[in-house]
């Protein structure tokens, strides 16, 4: 898959807040020289997404256009930093930036655990990769932490649900934290899903070491490719073997969508609603528990319930914000 | 990503000979794109891939050149994706895109937007109208508007920003009215654009 890094699939429109981000950056930039720390928070803001590089190009080339109103103007201010070494780089992309903007005499980020907050809302899928290394998807209501430190990629998952993908190639050992459960692996593909301090893991492909930060010197958890795990304060409390379709069925949320085998129409609703603004309201307990097989759009909860009609002589009706089905 | 090393004349030639096509691109995607990609995005990803180009002279056309950004990240999408759909990219190859057009619709893409400005300005409130006047007419610094007005260079900073952000607002919902509906710019303004 092209990962076209930088890039945020999101499936919940965010581009307002970029644009006016970019509006606040180009006004900023409009009225001289950045400082030092702004130079870096502009860099960083920059290279975690190609959609806030146009943006910004678009509110410079917009405040530019209103010039057109006069003939003789000065040259504009600018900040000058040198580009990031890959357009892959999202972390380190701004880690590198940062580090250009120090050439200029300012902030030096080099050393030390600087870690970069993201998060997600309803329906929002963001796609980060560090550079060269570990590609990362987090899921809609997610929170992960990110740094790159003395050559370790280093995550801390807050919340939600975040994957890992370092199929690509050599990457730097990744340390995954996540409340006192410790995960670590060099080649792998896997994803964990914390909730409170109970964690999930699906390893697609590799080896995953799990521990308790507490416990250091006790053997080591190895979780392969193909396995899933619960973990409770890092104390495993099941492992279950997966086939090839349970794995795909359970990475499909990456990819914006809900692979359904079998599962019932309430648990369908259940994750359309957390996913969506719009809700969808079953009225009718026997529809609840019909059986749905097939891939949706998480994002299109319409389209679901026009499934649902097609299937199952149900109708639907809009109310507000709700879809009442029936 | 090097956003701020767009120099000056690539980003003339963008606000010149891109943004003036942005409603119709904007209302090409709506069409195009599957309802999962916002177009927003869109737009925003295909600002950032031309001002990567590097030489604009290169380009003879830059509506054509627009549509074939934003055509492209519709199609990389659907790859992506690895979901067939056949209807929107059947609309998309239908979709009949000039490779050049002639010199009057570019004029009169770039006399609307035009419009679109003073239409703008006129609709501010009038403290940021004031300071948009000041910063782009008369060519003030924000540090001497700041001091001509009496206030701190942050509202300054603050009203440049807030006019702003009106502008791309009503750039992106001139994608919805295509029809000009714009009021005629004040004359002596007018004057001035023609030059």
């Amino acid at each position: 898959m092209p990962l076209n890094l930088l890039r945020t699939m999101s499936v919940k429109s965010s581009a307002e807040r970029i644009e006016h981000r970019a509006a606040d950056w180009a006004a900023r930039l409009d009225r001289g020289g950045l400082t030092g720390a702004e130079q870096v928070t502009l860099a960083s803001w920059l290279a975690a997404d190609t959609r806030h590089h146009g943006a910004f190009v678009r509110a410079q080339a917009a405040l530019a256009l209103l010039d057109c109103v006069r003939e003789d103007r000065q040259p504009a201010p600018r900040v000058r930093f040198a580009p990031a070494t890959s357009r892959r780089a999202l972390l380190g992309g701004a880690l590198a930036g940062a580090a250009a903007c120090a050439v200029g005499g300012v902030v030096m980020l080099g050393e030390g655990r600087r870690f970069q907050t993201f998060a997600t809302g309803a329906g929002e899928i963001r796609r980060l990769a560090f550079p060269g290394g570990a590609e990362l998807v987090l899921d809609a209501r997610s929170k992960v932490r990110a740094a790159l430190a003395g050559g370790r990629q280093l995550v801390s998952l807050e919340s939600g649900r975040v994957s890992f993908d370092m199929r690509r190639g050599p990457t730097a050992p990744l340390t995954v934290e996540a409340g006192d459960l410790r995960l670590q692996s060099s080649r792998a593909a896997f994803s964990a899903a914390r909730e409170a301090e109970k964690v999930d893991l699906v390893i697609a492909e590799g080896r995953v070491e799990a521990w308790d930060q507490h416990q250091e010197a006790v053997d080591h958890l190895v979780l392969r490719g193909g396995e899933e795990a619960t973990l409770m304060r890092a104390s495993l409390v099941r492992r279950v073997s997966l086939t090839s379709d349970d794995l795909a069925r359970a990475e499909a949320w990456k990819s914006g969508r809900l692979a359904l085998d079998g599962e019932s129409v309430a648990y369908a609703v259940a994750v359309f609603n957390r996913y969506n603004d719009t809700q969808i309201v079953i009225t009718s307990p026997a529809l609840e528990q019909q059986a749905l097989v097939g891939y949706f759009y998480l994002n299109d909860p319409a389209g679901f319930v026009a499934a649902l009609e097609a299937s199952f002589d149900a109708r639907a009706r809009r109310s507000g914000a709700r879809i009442v089905v029936g | 990503l090097d956003a701020s090393r767009l120099d000056r004349r690539s980003l003339d030639w963008i606000s010149r000979e891109i943004l003036p096509h942005e409603g119709e691109v904007r209302r090409w995607a709506r069409r195009a794109a599957p309802p999962e990609l916002d177009v927003n995005d869109v737009i925003q990803e295909a600002y950032s891939r031309i001002a990567r180009m590097g030489d604009p002279a290169a380009v003879r056309s830059g509506r054509a050149y627009f549509f074939t950004v934003a055509r492209n990240i519709v199609r990389e999408h659907f790859r992506r994706e690895r979901v067939v759909r056949i209807e929107p990219l059947a609309e998309m190859d239908q979709l009949n895109i000039l490779d050049d057009e002639p010199s009057a619709e570019r004029a009169f893409a770039a006399r609307q937007q035009f419009r679109l400005v003073w239409r703008l300005i006129d609709q501010l409130p009038d403290r940021c109208r004031g300071i948009f006047l000041l910063r782009k007419v008369e060519g003030l610094s924000q540090r001497e508007i700041a001091e001509r007005v009496g206030v701190s260079e942050n509202v300054v900073e603050k009203q440049i920003a807030l006019g702003l952000k009106r502008l791309l607002k009503l750039m992106a919902e001139e994608a919805a009215a295509p029809v000009a509906h714009a009021a005629e710019p004040p004359e002596n303004h007018e004057r001035q654009v023609e030059r």
